[in-house]
């Protein structure tokens, strides 16, 4: 019980004091909206397939994900006192987050680049539909990014209601690629939001890029976390 | 608990209310009094997936009313889905804890004073929910004094006041009358609850907001 409490009290003072995990520092914004998921950033290689039965996943695939909400994620954070799970659930759904998904590790490589063209799946700011027709996209890379919801005052009303552009060109260039144990993955990233000619004409458009830095954490502490924290509903992949 | 009546204090109200409602008659004794919070959003737009991608916002047409009414003294000024998680799970349970009602689609090109709108077994001029909540029980409370409810609904809402936009206001009468379906028992509570109310209307995109986050 005790460490019970102790995880809690440190995940509070993460979540609420942006003390965070990894690096990621983002400049520019989407026509006035920053986006910067710069709490925890991590990353994993996925080895290992769980259903119906545990065995090698063949290519293993490599994930990195970040979010403006600050926790520790090589902490079981299944084992939070109810309310605070709660508050970091609903931290991470309403904040800046992303996640790269790359198919095979061998692909995985410093130098090496990618892109991914994304749609808006709905009005909460997910870009998280693939456009199968654009062209430039990597194979075997999949992005996938929200931006925060916006706080509505009590009479925020739909004349001022400025929509996301809703196609994104995401780019990663990776830098350092170590996926050995204690290794990181550490690139930059630009997100591009455009405007679609079915988009209104005061749609949100601009770009936003930076570094990130993301540490390895442990397969199974990291995929327990996903599903504690309703990751891959969020990030629409499959587990 | 000093900390849960902290959080609570950041969007409940003191118990003066938001709106005015006022409760006459019951349920054979039976209390329902949804009388903390009423509050009114036209709902005037409508998201849609556009072919290609993305998501339009576009003209309903011919915008509807909803009408909401929770025992507890809440404030749908604030932004709920902007509270912290666990405040957000606390604002459900109370609010799921006291009785509500909700009346949907009510066309606002009707509504003006002196109409008299109806939802029974014939007629639907509107979408209800009525929900009874759940008041505390004793450890030696049995299910033998248990009185369900008359499920046998018909609902008069009669309009006094009506500025359909919004900051506007509607006020009125609902009558709720519940009588005893064929299948209940000899004990099942009926009579008839008249809610008066006086309802700001919100400004949709927090009233609408604040709706889901409550689950309606």
């Amino acid at each position: 019980m005790r460490t019970r409490a102790i995880a809690g009290a440190l995940t509070a003072a993460l979540v609420l004091g942006g003390c965070g995990y990894g690096d990621v520092a983002f400049s520019g914004d989407f026509g006035g909206r920053a986006f910067r998921p710069d709490g925890t950033a991590f990353g994993l290689v996925d080895a290992l397939e769980r259903l119906p039965e545990l065995k090698p996943r063949d290519p293993a695939r490599v994930i990195a994900v970040a979010s403006f909400a600050a926790f520790d994620p090589t902490a079981d954070q299944e084992q939070l006192p109810g309310s605070e799970l709660t508050d970091l659930r609903h931290a991470i759904e309403v904040s800046d987050w992303f996640s790269f998904w790359w198919r095979d590790r061998q692909q995985v490589v410093a130098g090496s680049a990618f892109a991914d063209v994304v749609l808006i799946g709905d009005s909460d700011g997910r870009y998280v539909d693939s456009d199968s027709t654009a062209t430039g996209r990597s194979d075997g890379f999949q992005a996938r990014f929200g931006v925060a919801r916006e706080s509505l005052s009590a009479s925020a009303s739909y004349a001022d209601y400025r929509p996301l552009g809703t196609r994104a060109v995401v780019t990663v260039h990776l830098a350092e690629v170590d996926l050995g144990t204690g290794g990181q993955l550490r690139g930059n990233a630009t997100f591009k939001i455009e405007r679609l000619d079915s988009d209104p004409a005061d749609a949100a458009t601009g770009s936003v890029s930076g570094e990130f830095s993301a540490p390895l954490v442990g397969e199974r502490i990291a995929e327990k976390n996903f599903d504690t924290l309703d990751l891959y509903g969020q990030f629409e992949v499959s587990r | 608990m000093r900390a849960r009546a902290a959080a609570l204090a950041l969007y409940f109200a003191t118990g003066c209310g938001y709106g005015a409602v006022s409760v006459e008659g019951s349920f054979d004794g039976e209390r329902f009094a949804p009388t903390g919070t009423v509050f009114a959003v036209v709902d005037a737009h409508v998201e849609e997936a556009r072919p290609g991608g993305g998501v339009a916002v576009i003209d309903r047409g011919d915008p509807t009313l909803q009408l909401f009414f929770c025992q507890p003294a809440i404030d749908p000024d604030v932004d709920f889905a902007g509270l912290g998680g666990s405040e957000i799970a606390q604002l459900r349970d109370e609010v799921a804890r006291g009785d509500r009602v909700v009346l949907r689609d009510l066309s606002t090109s009707t509504l003006a004073a002196g109409v008299r709108l109806v939802a029974d077994a014939g007629r639907t001029d509107f979408a209800l929910l009525v929900l009874a909540g759940n008041p505390p029980i004793a450890a030696s409370d049995s299910y033998a004094e248990l009185r369900p409810l008359g499920r046998q609904m018909s609902t008069l809402l009669t309009i006094e006041r009506a500025t359909v936009e919004e900051g506007g206001q509607v006020a009125g009468a609902l009558a709720i009358a519940r009588d005893r379906a064929a299948d209940q028992p000899a004990n099942t509570a009926t009579g008839s609850v008249t809610l008066r109310f006086d309802a700001p209307i919100l400004h949709e995109r927090i009233g609408e907001s604040n709706l889901r986050v409550l689950g309606f």
